[in-house]
């Protein structure tokens, strides 16, 4: 299953960056990230541990980061991340790849691609659910960066309930139609997270995927 | 293993919600069963609804008809009040599903189910009816218009059930429903809408199309049948958010949710005209 | 009314209504008593290698007795873990590496079901992952492989020739070579060209998957639902190193199958694990498991159809991939007996096709009710239909004049013989009122016609046998093993045996299969029993007369031919002896039986290994043809069938009745196929495999009208000159109802389903092309 979507922040492409590199914005940002811990130069690992619906999870992740470059205005990173759902007997699989690119004087925008591989029981009813979900992520990772950012809080659109993209600081494209979507392979858009950068700060993406993955699981727990 | 809880009062009900772990009201269970057996439903506790008294009662009002939370899907179908009293409803009912699941689901988990795709919702929505959702707080009404908030949410809170759907009397004019499916004629559908028409005013409620049933109404005064069609097709295009999956993508859902509304406001203005 | 009992009679199946009201009872409605049920841990990764399994979380849970690995059962069994019926591929848990997503990796034993289940999810799995092959793409791409080298199984001799390749995810090739088609193509006049897709579907038989296996005094016994207990039962032996005469495979009757229930499905797994614990076992499959025991193959066909300037067809060129999956199994057979008839029924000078199986990262794909025709039918029958509106011919005329008839040679170099398409493409024809004026349409809603023909080998070379113990009260017992799953054989077995015997076909009893009683018969499938088996049922019959025809000369005190058997008994000129008086004079004793056996084989000549061709690729024939009228509503893109005829020649139909049902039956499968049933995967995951979202036609999906005809042109050697027809009806029905909408809407579709998206982007795209 492929997703894409992009989305701007109300600040400059270096600070974006700057906040990705700071595991403790990001850890704040992502929806349900409690651990993020790196194992190596290329890898990481981490936690995410989430409610929804009163139903607690947590999620292993890793996130291998595949390819980086910095040096062009549009940096991007690219990263396969993996999770794994036990009790659910399910893996997940992304291949993933985060841009990050100026837009006028003091905005960015993200964009991510991802092609992932939901495999297992989840992977038999997730489609929807995924597709909708990653939505719902990206609005609540926008509104917390572009909070981290500097945003007034109060300006910005619910993420919750009926979150509609409104015309406040944080646009939200819908995810990019997919108007040959083949019905037999499904090919649509999608998205990955990133980050764009050699240290700490591409966890971001990581973490961002697989809290996706996280809430995919809890609300399948959850029965619906 | 999950624990089956089977109180005999609303209350004992209600009071389970609030203190056992992780419970889950159970309904039909035709929504239920299924995830059970596909093992990724891990409710704690069940409350099965089925051994109280009262709710699966039909009860005219003035104007409105109370419905019980367990009344099947396949009596609001045939009950001979609800078809006089709500026409529209009464057919949004009857193409759920097939009669194995009318006759085992709830009125009650029917709409609590909160799947975009249902066909009930459509006609509720159109009816403006209201939800009774109780809780150890006491009975809140919820106006179905505000009912399904986002993708399977609805506005029912964790410990509340629905216990009530009040529907007012179908006023003068014209309903329909039309549903379609994309694979299979009993598939699930893929586009449905409920049309009503009441005076000057056009109220849409459209299934499958987006992450939640969504309703919208336009001013219909002085059209003809074309001009109904454009202004219903005008009226929904903001409304339309399909997701696309096996049944389909984004454009062919799109497409179809126009060609469902086109037929369906077709056949309510060919309804006006012969009245 | 004896007669409706007999050859040509209609007489009701013996069973329909305890299979209607559930007292025919299947293997899985057995009790078992103390038995370890069976769950399966099943991996999450499409292609990798792997590391641990850790078991012990499962194993501490209350009520688990055992769980077993494939690393297990190896030590226990080494290669004859991996067991298949063209290549010994497939082990019972993986082995070493994992091939789809789905595949089982160790078995739950413990005291019930759920709690098996439950501990299922306790297990985990340490993976190390290989590069995927999702698709023919990939696999053709061959950077990364399914199994490491080739091990063709004993089963089917010519493949040995294939041990120990390596490096291809390509596991046979058939290639058909008669004249130089391209050549021909490109002298000829009018060439077109298509690339055909069918998906990979499934079975989805009412009755799910069980099998319960237990050791009795050194022998491993099985009761299971399998249309092929002899294989079973071979391969049971096989993989346990013992005699055949300890093993015992017995079946129930079967609740349908279609080709679901054949070769290698749960009872390898049975029968290690009843073996290795001494426990007895019992698996079933969940209606999701079942989803990926096993498919039907998706297709793709790339080919040609060339006419010259006369409308002659000079060349046929094809180029077939069928997607078999982790798992050969019968995919080669398919390969082969699909490969040689993609040409089609057709009169054409040269025919050039290459076929091949090819390994996926996927559920393993075998046999399925047309045994991968229907998917090369949808090349041929899409194409000539394109030739004729190319050349401004009338395509059923046009296929009319170039369909093979009596005694033509195919291009594959077997002789057509009791396999009249002609009559079967007229009967549709004329039942769908193809010659009447057609009201198309002009609105939203427009209205098309369309027609196709099928023709398909039967399974050859097989082996049938049938034993028939002559009771003393006139009724009698059959022994075949034939396994009736709902297709009524069974039933037309005794109307043979009751036609020769002059006897009453409810005084019979046909005995299920069960290897310890019942004598050898190669496999229910291909649509080979009525023929097969059905010969040896009247050669058995047969003998048996003599014995009674000679009991009564003997009686008599004259000579045999001058006794004959009638309903009333043996009769010698004014004399009647009634049977049982008979054989009880014989034997002096009530209740005895007198006992015969008899055999019947076919033969063929395997195909040249440079050409493909043979002189007798097959005992015989099937044809079949499909007509259809439907509308397409141009708005949604749904199509609506109004009247759907299929024709069938059966050579001669034993039960009338029980033929239009198989012929009905096959159509409204192939329905589905055409309009929207597919198994839909991405990368590696089946995405629909519930009931929820895989679609099966319903009642509201049935045509307004639906015809049967039953068309007879008797063959030679036939029981009475009956042929079966189990995959007849099935075979063209998609470009039936794709030549239809073509009809109806002017566009070509080549990728099934036709689902009303397809139809709608494609006429979008051709009004773009035309504005
Ligand atoms: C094969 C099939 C086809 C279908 N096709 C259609 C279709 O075409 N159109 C359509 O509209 N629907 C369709 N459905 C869905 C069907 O309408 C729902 O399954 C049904 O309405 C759910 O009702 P239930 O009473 O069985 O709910 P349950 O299975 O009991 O419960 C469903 C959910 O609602 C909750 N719930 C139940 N009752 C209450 C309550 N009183 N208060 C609070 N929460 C409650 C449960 O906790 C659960 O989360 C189909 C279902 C099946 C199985």
């Amino acid at each position: 299953m492929k997703l894409a979507s992009e989305f701007s922040v109300p600040a400059a492409p270096d600070k974006v960056f700057a906040l990705f590199f700071d595991p403790d914005t990001m850890r704040g940002c992502i929806p349900g990230c409690e651990q993020l811990e790196r194992v190596d130069e290329k890898n990481y690992r981490g936690k995410l541990v989430n409610e929804i619906a009163h139903v607690r999870f947590s999620a292993g992740f890793s996130a291998a980061i595949q390819t980086i470059s910095e040096d062009t205005e549009t940096k991007e990173v690219t990263a396969v991340l993996k999770g794994e759902d036990r009790r659910l007997g399910s893996s997940i699989k992304i291949d993933a790849r985060l841009a990050v690119r100026p837009e006028g004087s003091d905005s960015a925008v993200i964009g991510y691609e991802m092609d992932m591989a939901l495999w297992g029981k989840l992977g038999r009813l997730g489609e929807p659910i995924i597709r909708r979900r990653s939505r719902e992520i990206e609005l609540e990772f926008a509104r917390a960066l572009a909070i981290a950012c500097g945003a007034p809080e109060d300006k910005l659109p619910e993420t919750k309930k009926k979150a509609r993209p409104a015309s406040t600081p944080v646009t939200l494209p819908a995810p990019t139609p997919d108007a040959t979507t083949d019905s037999a392979a499904p090919t649509s858009t999608g998205g990955a997270v990133a980050v764009a950068d050699p240290t700490g700060r591409r966890l971001a993406a990581a973490a961002v995927l697989t809290s996706l993955v996280a809430l995919l699981v809890a609300l399948l727990r959850r029965g619906r | 293993m999950p624990t089956l809880h089977r109180p005999d009062t609303l209350d004992e009900a209600v009071e389970l919600l609030s203190t056992v772990d992780n419970p889950m009201v159970y309904g039909g269970g035709t929504a239920i069963q299924i995830l059970i057996k596909q093992g990724i439903l891990f409710a704690d506790n069940f409350v099965d609804l089925a051994g109280i008294p009262g709710l699966r009662e039909i009860t005219p009002g003035a104007g409105v008809l109370t419905v019980g939370p367990m009344v099947s899907v396949r009596r609001m179908e045939t009950d001979q009040r609800v078809r006089a009293h709500a026409p529209l409803a009464a057919e949004a009912y009857h193409q759920v599903a097939n009669p194995r699941v009318r006759n085992t689901a709830s009125a009650g988990g029917n709409i609590a189910h909160g799947d975009y795709r249902l066909d009930p919702p459509t006609a509720l929505l159109v009816l403006d009816a209201t939800v009774l959702a109780s809780s150890v707080r006491g009975t809140r009404e919820i106006p179905v218009r505000e009912f399904f908030v986002d993708f399977q949410e609805t506005a029912i809170e964790h410990d509340e059930l629905v216990s009530g759907i009040r529907i007012p009397a179908q006023p003068p004019g014209a309903g329909r429903f039309v549903k379609n499916s994309s694979l299979g004629e009993n598939d699930w559908p893929c586009a449905s809408a409920s049309v009503l028409v009441t005076g000057s005013t056009m109220h849409i409620g459209l299934g499958a199309v987006a992450p939640t049933p969504r309703y919208v109404a336009c001013d219909a005064t002085g059209l003809d049948d074309q001009g109904a069609v454009d202004a219903a097709l005008a009226a929904i295009e903001p409304e339309l958010d399909p997701i696309p999956d096996v049944r389909g993508g984004v454009a062919y859902k799109r497409r179809l949710a126009r060609a469902t509304v086109e037929d369906a406001v077709r056949a309510a203005w060919k309804d006006l005209q012969h009245a | 009314m004896l007669e409706q009992g007999w050859v040509g009679g209609r007489r009701a199946r013996f069973d329909t209504a305890g299979r209607v009201r559930g007292l025919v009872s299947h293997v899985g409605d057995q009790p078992v008593g103390a038995a370890a049920h069976v769950a399966v841990h099943r991996s999450t990764q499409p292609h990798a290698l792997i590391g641990a399994v850790h078991t012990e979380d499962a194993l501490a849970m209350p009520g688990v007795y055992a769980v077993l690995t494939g690393a297990d059962l190896y030590k226990q069994f080494g290669d004859r873990l991996l067991t298949g019926p063209a290549f010994a591929d497939q082990p019972a848990l993986a082995h070493e590496k994992v091939r789809y997503v789905g595949e089982p990796v160790a078995a739950v034993l413990a005291a019930d079901l759920a709690t098996a289940r439950a501990a299922t999810d306790a297990v985990w799995v340490d993976y190390d992952e290989l590069p995927p092959v999702y698709d023919l793409a990939d696999a053709l791409e061959g950077s990364a492989f399914v199994h490491d080298e080739l091990k063709p199984s004993s089963v089917f001799g010519d493949l040995r020739h294939l041990r120990g390749v390596r490096d291809t995810n390509v596991n046979y090739t058939y290639t058909l070579r008669h004249g130089d088609a391209q050549a021909a193509r490109e002298a000829g006049a009018h060439t077109v060209t298509g690339e055909f897709w069918a998906p990979p579907t499934h079975h989805v038989p009412i009755e799910l998957p069980c099998t319960i296996a237990w050791v009795d005094a050194g022998r491993l016994e099985m009761l299971t639902t399998t249309q092929t207990p002899s294989y079973v039962r071979q391969t049971i032996a096989d993989l346990l190193d013992l005699p055949l005469s300890r093993v015992r495979v017995t079946t129930r009757p079967l609740g349908g199958s279609f080709g679901a229930k054949m070769y290698d499905r749960l009872e390898p797994l049975a029968a290690a694990l009843a073996w290795t614990t001494g426990r007895k076992v019992r698996l079933v499959a969940s209606r999701e498991e079942a989803f990926l025991l096993t498919t039907r193959h998706g297709a793709a066909v790339t080919s040609s159809l060339t006419a010259d300037a006369e409308g002659n067809l000079v060349s046929s060129i094809a180029d077939v991939r069928y997607d078999t999956g982790a798992y050969a199994d019968v995919g080669p057979r398919i390969t082969a007996k699909s490969g040689m008839v993609t040409p089609g029924p057709y009169r054409i000078d040269t025919a050039h096709v290459r076929s091949r199986c090819v390994y996926t990262n996927k559920p393993s794909a075998g046999p399925f009710r047309g045994f991968g025709v229907p998917q090369v039918t949808w090349s041929h029958e899409s194409l000539i239909d394109e030739l004729a509106h190319r050349l401004g011919e009338d395509p059923y005329a046009f296929r009319r004049r170039h369909l093979l008839r009596e005694g033509d040679e195919a291009p594959m170099g077997t002789r057509m013989h009791s396999a009249d398409f002609v009559t079967c493409l007229d009967s549709v024809a004329n039942a769908i009122g193809w010659f009447e004026p057609l009201e198309r349409g002009s609105g939203r809603i427009r209205r098309g016609r369309g027609v196709a023909v099928g023709v398909k080998a039967v399974l050859t070379p097989t082996i049938a046998n049938a034993v028939l113990q002559f009771n003393q009260d006139a009724s009698a017992t059959l022994l075949i093993s034939t396994v009736d799953m709902g297709q009524g054989s069974d039933t037309i077995m005794a109307q043979i045996a009751a036609d020769v015997l002059a006897m009453n076909s409810e005084r019979i009893h046909v005995v299920r299969a069960d290897t310890d009683a019942t004598p050898y018969d190669t496999i229910t499938a291909g649509s080979r029993s009525t023929y097969h088996t059905g010969n040896a049922v009247r050669r058995v019959a047969q003998a048996m007369r003599d014995k009674l025809i000679a009991l009564g000369a003997q009686h008599f005190e004259v000579a045999e031919a001058d006794v004959e058997l009638t309903p009333e008994g043996l009769r010698s000129g004014e004399r009647t002896v009634p049977v049982a008086e008979l054989v009880h004079g014989h034997f002096g004793a009530r209740g005895a039986t007198l006992t015969a056996e008899a055999n019947f084989t076919t033969s063929w000549a395997p195909y040249d290994k440079e050409t493909g061709r043979s002189e007798k690729v097959t005992e015989h024939w099937f044809a079949g043809a499909i007509g259809v009228q439907l509308t397409v509503d141009t708005a949604t893109g749904r199509v609506h069938l109004e009247h759907l005829a299929v024709a069938g020649d059966v050579g001669r139909a034993i039960n009338p009745a029980l033929v239009e049902q198989q012929l009905t039956g096959a159509a409204i499968m192939g329905i589905g196929h055409a309009l929207f049933d597919q198994l839909v995967l991405d990368q590696g995951q089946l995405v629909n495999g519930t009931l929820l979202d895989y679609q099966l036609p319903s009642i509201r999906d049935l045509p307004d009208k639906l015809t049967p005809i039953v068309v007879e042109s008797p063959h030679d050697d036939g029981p009475f000159g009956a042929k079966g027809v189990g995959e007849t009806g099935i075979l063209g029905i998609a470009p039936a109802i794709a030549n239809a909408v073509r009809d109806a809407v002017g566009v070509r579709l080549t990728t099934l389903p036709l689902t009303p998206e397809s139809i709608v982007t494609a006429l979008e795209n051709k009004q773009e092309e035309e504005s």
